[in-house]
């Protein structure tokens, strides 16, 4: 670039809130950005993605920038259906542009490699700086390969853990449909507390209806490290109805987890249950924050950011906030959902908190919905309210128990309603 | 009484939204609708539409949901969180929105 082109482009990037000091791009000091704050969100995923958005929407004066290493998002929500082959990949696929364009989002494709938040700075892998006023860390999961003896991000390849969507979603598609008819898949779930626990049983569900469709002989083996539950109970009886014989339950609870894998001969060993060989093995690994809430300080020995819920700022570290499946919020399990609920709260508690005010008392609600097949549906939902500094569920459940066919097809079509109703809310789509 | 209630209510929360841009409480409820409801409330697939709709529609099926009178799939799970002041004004702030 030439000086006179470099000085243009500062010129430019000076106007949007963005200029250059030693070759790298930074956000300017206060003088030079007037009033506006900055608030910088690391992580485009539900969490980030509508705290973006909502930050924008309750204050149009400040100066919100995403950081996300990815051009696209590709949901976990409605990645078992692409694993059914109901839904394509393209289906679950979303980009920034609703963000960018409809709410004045600055998109950042890079990632964060560290956070000074005494400074209240931060890094960027490209070299650049960033300096924030507010900082949102919504980085999700990433897998505690060092749990299990034999596993690691290479071998994932033979062994897909699939939960992240994309790529690995892919992988285990593939697997699937390659399998003989008679094959044994192996799902195997992590300890809690682990990205969207229902998730597991809704994967099973409709892997089950894909090679009863396609290889009927097959069978699923399904280590659940969660134990038993009332949640549980309502899908093995859905299974037995629509799946008689296909879904095997192994109780993989009280220290049954999975402890070894051998991606060669596809096996699993577990401390209580043995070793287990199948034709295709989804092996779920242990979960903890994402790496850069790992770097930054802002985890506890459990491994999760503790938070205070009213405005998710971090216990641990200054002036930064964590959302999302990072962050401990207990009871709101680990979803797409509450994530989203907790990017909205926190645009709210931002904006009141930078006007002098506090937050009122409100509701914080999520659902999950779980496929048994394209026409049958189930939800859990909740609704949470802050008690003395920590939240309690004031209502939710799980869907009726017993319901006709006409009301599990009724959520079904409303699961459909809810992606779209979440993407488009999320994403910034009009 | 009722009348009363809503309207002091209406009016501290006016109150608070003229010291600070920040959304209140109704709003930031409101928003938790979006998730589901889609943008603006304007529904999303057979998610049906908020926006523009006779308050006392909205206030019917959410005391409805509340009481169990009315069925519902998932309704039912969330209106129970809602309070009676809280059911009417989210009601009121839905049937605002244009059309």
């Amino acid at each position: 670039m030439s000086q006179l082109d470099r000085r243009t482009f500062i010129k430019l990037l000076g106007a949007a809130g963005v200029v250059s000091t030693t070759g790298g791009l930074i956000f300017p000091n206060n003088t030079a950005a007037g009033d506006k704050a900055r608030v910088v969100v690391v992580g485009g995923g539900f969490g980030g993605a509508t705290c973006a958005n909502y930050l924008r929407q309750y204050d149009s004066n400040l100066n919100v920038t995403l950081i996300e290493p990815n051009i696209q998002f590709v949901t976990c929500p409605f990645s078992n259906t692409v694993l059914a082959g109901i839904k394509s990949i393209k289906y679950i696929t979303h980009n920034y542009d609703g963000l960018r364009k409809n709410y004045g989002v600055n998109i950042i494709h890079d990632m964060v490699i560290s956070i000074d938040a005494i400074a209240k700075k931060l890094k960027l892998k490209s070299g650049e700086t960033l300096i924030y006023d507010r900082l949102v860390v919504s980085p999700g999961i990433s897998f505690n390969w060092s749990e299990i003896e034999g596993a690691n991000e290479e071998n994932s390849k033979m062994m897909p853990h699939a939960w992240k969507a994309g790529t690995q979603t892919i992988f285990l598609r593939k697997q699937l449909e390659a399998m003989k008819d008679g094959g044994k898949v192996i799902i195997a779930s992590p300890r809690k507390p682990f990205r969207a626990p229902p998730a597991v049983y809704e994967r099973a569900s409709l892997i089950a209806y894909y090679l009863k469709k396609t290889k009927p002989s097959s069978k699923i083996l399904l280590i659940d490290s969660s134990g038993d539950s009332e949640e549980l109970a309502m899908f093995r009886t859905a299974w037995e109805k629509l799946y008689k014989g296909m879904i095997e339950w192994i109780d993989g609870s009280e220290q049954g987890e999975i402890v070894s894998a051998d991606s060669k001969i596809l096996s699993l060993t577990g401390r209580t249950i043995g070793t287990l060989k199948g034709d295709v093995v989804n092996l779920i690994p242990p979960q903890h924050a994402g790496k850069i809430a790992r770097i930054a300080g802002l985890v506890d020995e459990s491994g999760w950011c503790p938070v205070d819920p009213q405005n998710f700022v971090s216990t641990l570290q200054k002036d930064i906030h964590v959302i999302g499946d990072a962050c401990i919020a207990n009871p709101m399990q680990k979803t797409g959902h509450s994530a989203n609920t907790q990017g909205k709260v926190c645009a709210a508690a931002i904006v009141t908190e930078l006007g002098g005010g506090t937050m009122p008392d409100i509701t914080y609600s999520t659902s999950i919905y779980s496929f048994l097949n394209p026409k049958h549906a189930f939800s859990s939902a909740g609704v949470y309210r802050l008690k003395n500094g920590k939240l309690k569920q004031v209502a939710g459940g799980l869907s009726a128990k017993k319901a006709s066919r006409k009301t599990r097809l009724k959520e079904a079509i409303f699961a459909s309603g809810w992606y779209k109703g979440i993407t488009m809310d999320t994403f910034g789509k009009t | 009484m009722h009348l009363l209630i809503i309207s002091t209510i209406t009016l501290l929360l006016s109150i608070n939204t003229a010291i600070a841009a920040a959304p209140n409480k109704i709003k930031i409820m409101a928003d938790a609708c979006l998730t589901c409801h889609g943008p603006n409330g304007a529904g999303a697939g057979k998610i049906p539409e908020l926006k523009g709709l006779e308050k006392s529609d909205i206030t019917e099926s959410l005391f409805g949901f509340k009481s169990g009178d009315e069925k519902s799939t998932i309704m039912g799970r969330y209106a129970k969180a809602l309070s009676d002041d809280e059911i009417n004004l989210l009601a009121e702030y839905f049937s605002a929105l244009d059309k």
